[in-house]
């Protein structure tokens, strides 16, 4: 995906957004890479996330260019986040769909506030894939994988 | 004429705008018909020339959601399905209904005119639980590719935080369906759904198309991409890591599973829920 705007008058509210939603898509690829590198993962499970982090790395690749087209600086990957001990692959999962349930949420609530309108479509697609995690991994955990007709997941 | 154009019929008119725009400073009815798409919501200072194309939409969109309630009811009764999916499908069709009643809501409190129900949809002929489930998948890919793109279009901030919060539960709808298909759930990850002159297209073949201008007046619709939007047509993803195809956690198995249980699992949550009201 591309931000083909022009972004005439770039606000700092928004670029506070992108920031934020930059490092929460690090965060994301570092808990499915260490949920992935666990052994406690079973191989489709392991595809999976590493599908998902994937698509998460995507998201801070597109982010980070709006961040620069804007002229703000995407910050810079922390060395090491503070993951929980994962006793299981449900712990795992679970952990995931937390994160993931919050940036649907996160990214739903900024379709409020950005200012910048291709900013708006580029998150509502992004949103919609992080919702699609939600409906795996709830599935994954044997969980309702539609738990709402309208977000935000509560 | 395009099934946006019959669903616009009559709201263009210079009365109906008016009548609407006039509403548009009275819409706390609005703000609680909505409500239940997201708490806090308030109509803002709509731009006035486009107000009316935001009625248009939300006819356009409660007409979707009537054709998508109407497949899965369709679907339940083929005798087609398992009892696992068939429940999928009635869930989805609560949901679906759970949204049309949001629009209807949004519509009545704008005073603009609540399209009728569609009660004459050409389905294709389904031979078996696949093609129920490839129509329903192209379906609700119809409907995130139109909210998407009319995300882009309201006019009224509202009215797309409503769409975005709508459309999020569709691509949930689109993994699901997709990993019941042994289809890969998530295949990009910038989820805009169909491209919208397709979603015409389908809307059209489903709802049939007139070639009488019966509009009287009404003009030439034509639906565009907004001008903002990202160059997602094709999916605009590069890369798109591996193809999850039949990848035993999204088999149809688990995703039937986790859905029957949902399923059961709404059941007992409306009950306490009840329960919880009486109190």
């Amino acid at each position: 995906m591309s931000f083909s705007s022009i972004y005439a008058a770039p606000t700092q509210a928004d670029m506070d957004i992108l920031t934020a939603a930059i490092k929460a898509e690090q965060k994301a690829q570092a808990a499915y890479a260490a949920g992935a590198a666990s052994g406690k993962l079973d191989a489709a499970t392991v595809a999976l996330a590493t599908k998902i982090m994937g698509q998460h790395a995507e998201h801070e690749k597109a982010e980070a260019a709006a961040l620069t087209k804007m002229g703000g600086t995407p910050p810079a990957k922390p060395a090491s986040f503070d993951f929980p001990a994962f006793g299981s692959a449900e712990d795992i999962l679970k952990y995931a769909l937390g994160l993931e349930q919050d940036a649907a949420n996160t990214y739903f609530g900024a379709v409020k506030t950005l200012q910048d309108n291709s900013l708006v479509l580029a998150v509502i697609s992004i949103q919609n894939d992080e919702a699609q995690h939600v409906a795996l991994l709830r599935s994954a955990l044997k969980m309702d994988p539609s738990p709402v007709s309208f977000l935000p997941f509560k | 004429m395009s099934l946006e154009e019959l669903a616009y019929k009559g709201l263009t008119s210079a009365h109906s705008r008016r009548r609407f725009l006039k509403k548009v400073g009275m819409i706390g009815g609005g703000v609680m018909a909505m409500g239940i798409v997201g708490e806090g919501l308030t109509f803002g200072s709509a731009a006035a020339q486009t107000a009316g194309d935001d009625v248009k939409t939300l006819q356009f969109a409660y007409t979707l959601e009537n054709v998508a309630i109407a497949a899965y009811k369709a679907a339940a009764g083929s005798g087609l399905l398992t009892d696992d999916v068939k429940a999928v499908g009635i869930k989805f069709a609560g949901q679906h209904q759970d949204h049309a009643n949001a629009l209807k809501a949004a519509l009545q409190s704008v005073k603009g005119d609540v399209p009728a129900v569609p009660t004459k949809i050409n389905f294709p002929a389904f031979k078996n639980q696949a093609d129920i489930l490839n129509f329903a998948l192209a379906l609700e890919s119809a409907a995130v590719g139109a909210y998407y793109t009319s995300s882009g279009k309201f006019s009224n901030r509202d009215l797309a935080v409503a769409a975005a919060s709508i459309v999020g539960v569709e691509a949930t709808h689109v993994a699901i369906l997709s990993a019941a298909l042994q289809k890969d759930p998530i295949p990009t990850a910038f989820v805009t759904g169909t491209p919208f002159d397709q979603v015409q297209a389908t809307a059209n073949s489903l709802l049939g198309a007139p070639s009488g201008g019966q509009g009287g007046g009404t003009p030439a619709t034509t639906t565009t991409m907004p001008s903002g939007a990202p160059a997602t047509g094709t999916g605009g993803s590069a890369s798109q890591g591996p193809d999850l195809t039949g990848a035993g956690v999204l088999g149809l198995a688990a995703a039937v599973a986790g859905a029957a249980y949902a399923v059961t699992r709404r059941k007992s949550a409306q009950t306490a829920e009840e329960q919880s009201n009486e109190e």
